[in-house]
């Protein structure tokens, strides 16, 4: 048999860094996901989707949030999705997954919030062994039950959980840990888990599937923005796992040191590079460092803050390459004057004093320079 | 600059074409009455230099002629920099301009660039007139109280002029422009008040905002938490409370306690039950022990009874002999009692004769004693009586002795009176004379005679002498000598008496006399002062008691006790102490008689005691006999002692039964029954109750719980704090901004500031020689835009608040100082004042000349005035408009 795995959905999750307009884009792009999960599952042939845990990134979600994903889901009433509880949307009493119920699921969607072995398909040939949390942090093992879950004699045992794997021998106390060789103890054909972004395999026959839209600029394992084709060809048989991208936008974490126009043009290069075809499906967050120039600051602010700037989904930049005013630029202020004795005041301040006096002094001096330029350029 | 020649046409009232005529270098003064056209030569002298040939702009609408279209020509002649130009222009219709010097002619817009860049100007914006240091210096009429409002060209050009000096760019143009950006930008952040305003205020607003609400749904979701808290809780208990096992088994424990109180109340109805039977078995034999022992009893008191008669009886006996002892001795005492009284009787008698005798014997010693008083109160009546009738023989007393001796005092002065008006006779007897010399009959002795009266002296042997003596009034002194004398004689007669010391015998006796009736009235007092009564009372009192002790004594008479010898007191005192004794035996045996007879009321007592026990011994002894044998009758001791064997019997089976029942008693007691029965009942009914409550309190939760729910608030939440970060965000991206650009702003402002204190230095130097002729140690402040703002002298005057004059005259210098800056620097300047320093005074105005005049040596002045006579003293040149063609100009 065949099954889609995915996690980590964290519908309505609020990306704090987001302005307004993006903020609904990215929110959006979560849900999109999920059609392009039921449409790659139809592809593939897959009969059921597990999703291992965080469906909703609030233990409270509105209504709209709530019923978003279901009915995203509801437009494939031809595959079976299976649900479980994570930490951001684990099974309280009173909780979201008792309004979901109440909300009327469909029959192919099922949610498993209790450790009960329940048929993966309809013909009952693969048993699921779901292991959802019922709080936020869960001491022990929640996987540990699987091992003596009883399943009919020869069918596929699959089991679904949402936490971190413990490494072998490791005994400290966490949350919601689950033993790293599960799928071993319990027999598993194959261990579904969820709560780490980042694609990343276990071992043979246990797998995290990652986030399908990527949401952080920091994802571990092979990154987000994939869900995982799994074919099952025997109780015994070893899965066949395939990642397929699913995701939309492209997380990128830069840094540059820029010291001239070349080094402005190579990050320009390289930032567009990460998405050539769709530069507008890339989020960058840029680290950037150095001195510049007057006119390679104007370089700096047209071609990456103002240009990959509207480019990029999201560009988001961290420090500001500072100005190293070359002679010329001095010299446009005359050998003496107001402006030029102004500049050598701030100069001077920049280099003294308390770190958030010294880089208000340099922005400020800064700010003169390209100030006396346009008054300059003004008056020629 | 010399402006040399001036045509205008078509401008205004100046229809045709008209010439200025006169310019030239030093002051030129054009005097004209109003309307004249003065200022609209100034006008056409700025249109012509400063307004580009097509602008169509208000100055230039402004110069057409009035009440129709037209096209206004202006011409000017100037020499600059030692090169001759003609500048001419005409506006609106047909508009041009040519410039034409230095070899050079010019037109349109060639033409107009080269004359800004002769002149230093910036061409105006939209037909308006170009900018520089001509427009501040050329003042229109009514603008010279103001100083000079310097455009930025203007302000370019001072500051290049200044500049100059320095060898050294300020920069103090750009730094202006960038103060300006500065100041515009930190305005869009912050407002006239240094507040945020805009995007900055409307972030710390919408991270108060964000804040706010974020707190509420904290609030709120803290609210939902308890809920669910709560929820859980009373999930919980409702599952407790709604456990059907658990109702089920509070049924089956109260029923099980209704059975247990069932046994228990069984169990003790048994027990109260053979525990009456053993009672009552218990009962019987208690009788039955009665029963025998009172038989015992009996017997027993029985033989008591009779053997205690027997002893009573014996006892009675003893008593009966001793009463009758005690009889015969009370006989025997009452005997004693009647010999005392006897002998009493006896002892009386004998003393009461003795008394007797005494009583008489004591009156007749009375009677002595009152016959005595009487005889003393007698006696003393008399003598008193005798005493009166001696005191009423004196015929003398006090008063007559006191006239007797008046009348004698009379006399001796009569006598007295006499002799010192008689004659001395101083007599002197020879031995042999005695006797031989008489007068008046008597022999006279040696010494002296007074003689008062006619008197005879014979002298024996001689003869006679009568003597009349010349005595003044001696017939009145006779007179009164013989009333005296008779006077005497009759006091005397009075009281019988012979002489005075007759009389005065007489008065001794009376003392006497008086002496003694007064003792004799003392001794009487005496006797009587005791009684109080008069004498004759006493007397009668006196002779009554001795009457009386007569009769008394008659009574007493000499019978009894006369044959007693013996002195009667001593008798009686004998008689007295026979009578003591026989009172005390008599008392002695009446007490022994009266005196209670312990031994004979006790013999009684004891005789009645032990009759009546006898008697009670005798009937209860005799009672028991019959109890005994009516009991005997009734149940003979063999069936009693049966009985008692049967009730002894009976008493241990039923105490047996009673141990029995009590061996089987079931655990607890009712008590704890019924009070585990009413526990288990409140139970089972309070929860129903609690379980209603419970639900209804659920129901309550839940709804709260599902309405919160669904507002998302996780969500709304993490958006809040998005939105709060946001906000926070760009509100430290604003407070940065602003901390920049004060930053900036401080920095180039304290940089032109010390920029242009260095370079305003020249423009004070310029002005400060005419402002100190005119204002003599005054120095004026100058500011970064080149106005004055104040004139110090010896305090600080603000430029408003000083006369119009002066702010006019100032406004003078400063343009005057300004101008020579300019043509110092070789740039074109020359001084325009239309209808200025009207305000001055004359000294003022004279000194004002004096400047002008000594300016006028540099640069051209041109003065247009309507007040033609205040300035004739200036020595100008005169100018006049002419017509053109008129080939002679007025002044020189």
């Amino acid at each position: 048999m065949r099954l889609l795995h995915t996690s980590d959905w964290q519908i309505g999750k609020v990306f704090r860094f987001a302005d307004d307009d993006i903020l609904p884009v990215l929110q959006q792009e979560r849900l999109e996901a999920i059609g392009r999960i039921g449409r790659l599952a139809r592809a593939q042939g897959a009969e059921c989707v597990v999703v291992a845990g965080d469906i909703y990134d609030h233990l409270r979600p509105s209504e709209r949030t709530l019923r978003q994903p279901v009915e995203r889901m509801r437009q494939f009433p031809d595959l079976r999705w299976h649900l479980i509880p994570g930490n951001h949307d684990f099974n309280e009493r009173d909780g979201l997954w008792e309004r979901l119920a109440r909300t009327g699921l469909p029959d192919h969607i099922v949610p498993h919030l209790a450790p009960v072995p329940a048929p993966l398909d309809a013909a009952g040939t693969a048993w699921l062994l779901p292991a959802g949390l019922g709080h936020r942090h869960v001491i022990g093992d929640p996987t540990a039950w699987m091992d003596g879950a009883a399943t009919p004699e020869g069918t596929i045992r699959v089991g679904l959980a949402h936490g971190s794997v413990r490494s072998f021998g490791e005994e400290a106390a966490g949350h919601n840990l689950l033993a790293i060789d599960r799928a071993r103890l319990a027999g598993l054909s194959y261990l579904a888990l969820g709560d780490w972004h980042g694609a990343m395999r276990i071992d043979a026959r246990t797998w995290y599937s990652g986030t399908p839209e990527v949401d952080g600029f920091d994802v571990g394992g092979a990154g987000g923005g994939q869900a995982l084709l799994v074919t099952l060809d025997g109780p015994r048989a070893e899965p066949v796992v395939e990642a397929h991208a699913v995701g939309r936008f492209r997380w990128a974490r830069a840094q540059a040191v820029l010291t001239g126009a070349d080094d402005i043009a190579a990050l320009e290069g390289r930032l567009r590079a990460i998405d050539p075809d769709d530069p507008s499906r890339v989020l960058v967050w840029l680290a950037v460092s150095g001195a510049l120039g007057l006119s390679d600051l104007e370089g700096w602010q047209a071609r990456i803050v103002d240009g990959l700037g509207s480019a990029l989904r999201l560009l988001r930049i961290d420090g500001a390459p500072g100005l190293a005013p070359s002679s010329d630029d001095l010299e446009a202020f005359g050998p003496g004057g107001a402006v030029r004795a102004a500049t050598e005041t701030l100069a001077r301040q920049a280099g003294e004093g308390d770190e958030a006096a010294r880089a208000v002094a340099a922005a400020a001096l800064q700010r003169l320079y390209l100030l006396a330029r346009d008054v300059a350029g003004g008056m020629a | 600059m010399i402006l040399r020649g001036l045509e205008v046409e078509q401008v205004r009232r100046f229809g045709d074409a008209v010439r200025l005529a006169g310019l030239g270098p030093g002051i030129n003064l054009l005097g004209a009455p109003n309307e004249f056209g003065k200022s609209t030569l100034l006008a056409a002298l700025r249109a012509v230099f400063l307004l580009p040939h097509g602008s169509k702009a208000r100055p230039v609408a402004e110069l057409q002629p009035y009440g129709g279209r037209g096209a206004p020509r202006v011409a000017v002649d100037f020499t600059l920099d030692g090169c001759d130009w003609r500048l001419e222009k005409r506006f609106m219709q047909r508009a041009f301009v040519r410039l034409e010097g230095g070899g050079e002619r010019l037109d349109g817009d060639a033409a107009e660039a080269r004359l800004h860049d002769l002149l230093g100007v910036e061409g105006g914006k939209r037909g308006a007139e170009a900018m520089g240091l001509l427009n501040a210096l050329w003042v229109g009429q009514g603008h010279s109280l103001v100083q000079p409002d310097f455009s930025d060209p203007a302000r370019a050009t001072i500051r290049s002029c200044l500049e100059a000096d320095l060898d050294a760019m300020t920069g103090g143009d750009a730094a202006g422009r960038v103060l300006s950006r500065v100041a515009a930008d930190l305005a869009v952040l912050l407002d006239g008040r240094g507040n945020p305003r805009g995007r900055y205020r409307a972030a710390k607003e919408g991270e108060q905002e964000a804040a706010a609400e974020l707190a509420r749904l904290e609030a709120r979701r803290q609210a939902l938490e308890d809920d669910l808290n709560a929820m859980a809780d009373l999930r919980r208990r409702l599952a407790h409370e709604d456990d059907a096992d658990r109702r089920e088994k509070e049924r089956a424990d109260l029923a099980e306690a209704g059975r247990v109180r069932d046994r228990l109340r069984d169990h003790d109805a048994r027990y109260r039950a053979a525990r009456a039977v053993r009672d009552h078995a218990a009962a019987q034999l208690a009788a039955v022990r009665q029963d025998l022992a009172g038989r015992t009893a009996w017997e027993r008191d029985l033989a008591a009874g009779v053997a205690r008669v027997a002893e009573l009886e014996g006892a009675l006996l003893t008593a009966q002999g001793a009463q009758d002892a005690a009889g015969a001795a009370h006989a025997a005492r009452l005997e004693a009692v009647r010999v005392a009284d006897a002998a009493r009787q006896a002892a009386r008698g004998a003393l009461d004769r003795a008394a007797g005798r005494v009583e008489r014997a004591r009156l007749v010693h009375e009677r002595g004693e009152a016959a005595a008083a009487l005889d003393r109160l007698d006696r003393a009546a008399q003598a008193v009586t005798r005493a009166s009738a001696e005191l009423a023989a004196c015929t003398i007393d006090d008063a007559r002795m006191g006239a007797i001796r008046k009348a004698e005092r009379a006399l001796d002065a009569a006598r007295a009176a006499s002799r010192a008006q008689a004659t001395t006779l101083d007599i002197a007897l020879a031995d042999g004379g005695r006797g031989r010399l008489v007068l008046d009959g008597a022999a006279l002795e040696s010494g002296r005679v007074v003689v008062t009266d006619n008197a005879v002296l014979r002298i024996e042997g001689i003869g006679t002498i009568c003597i009349e003596p010349a005595s003044h009034g001696r017939d009145t002194l006779r007179a009164a000598l013989a009333g005296a004398e008779e006077a005497l004689r009759r006091a005397l007669a009075a009281v019988g008496c012979a002489d005075i010391a007759g009389a005065e015998a007489a008065l001794a006796a009376r003392r006497q006399a008086e002496l003694a009736a007064q003792a004799a009235q003392t001794v009487l007092g005496g006797l009587l002062a005791a009684t109080g009564q008069s004498p004759v009372t006493a007397m009668d009192v006196a002779r009554r008691r001795l009457a009386d002790l007569d009769v008394r004594l008659g009574r007493i008479g000499a019978a009894d006790g006369e044959d007693i010898a013996g002195d009667p007191v001593a008798v009686l005192d004998a008689a007295r102490e026979a009578m003591q004794v026989a009172e005390e035996r008599y008392g002695a045996a009446h007490q022994a008689l009266l005196a209670p007879d312990e031994t004979m009321r006790r013999a009684a007592e004891d005789l009645a005691r032990l009759r009546a026990e006898w008697q009670v011994a005798r009937d209860g002894a005799a009672q028991l006999a019959r109890d005994l044998e009516a009991a005997r009758a009734v149940e003979a001791d063999e069936a009693l002692s049966a009985r008692l064997a049967a009730a002894h019997a009976g008493a241990e089976a039923a105490e047996l039964a009673l141990l029995r029942i009590e061996e089987t008693r079931p655990e607890g007691t009712e008590a704890l029954a019924d009070a585990a029965i009413q526990r288990l009942e409140r139970t089972i009914q309070e929860g129903h109750a609690r379980l209603a409550a419970l639900r209804q309190e659920m129901a309550a939760r839940e709804a709260r719980i599902r309405a919160a729910e669904g507002d998302g608030l996780d969500e709304r939440i993490a958006a809040q704090e998005r939105l709060r970060a946001a906000h926070a965000a760009e509100d430290a991206a604003c407070a940065r901004e602003v901390a920049i650009l004060q930053c900036l702003r401080d920095a180039v402002a304290a940089a032109e500031r010390a920029a242009t204190e260095r370079y305003l230095a020249p423009l004070a130097r310029a002005i400060q020689p005419a402002l100190s002729a005119l204002f003599p140690r005054a120095v004026a402040t100058v500011e970064p835009d080149f106005s004055i703002s104040a004139l110090s002298r010896r305090i600080d005057e603000p430029f408003v608040n000083l006369s119009d004059g002066t702010r006019e005259q100032i406004a003078v210098l400063a343009r005057l100082g300004l101008a020579d800056l300019m043509r110092a620097r070789g740039r074109p300047a020359m001084l325009v004042l239309d209808d200025a320093l009207t305000y001055a005074d004359s000294g003022r105005l004279d000194r004002m000349f004096d400047i002008l005049t000594e300016a006028a040596g540099r640069l051209q002045i041109v003065i247009l005035t309507c007040r033609t006579e205040l300035f004739t003293g200036l020595g100008a040149r005169r100018l006049a408009v002419e017509a053109v063609g008129d080939a002679t100009a007025e002044g020189h």
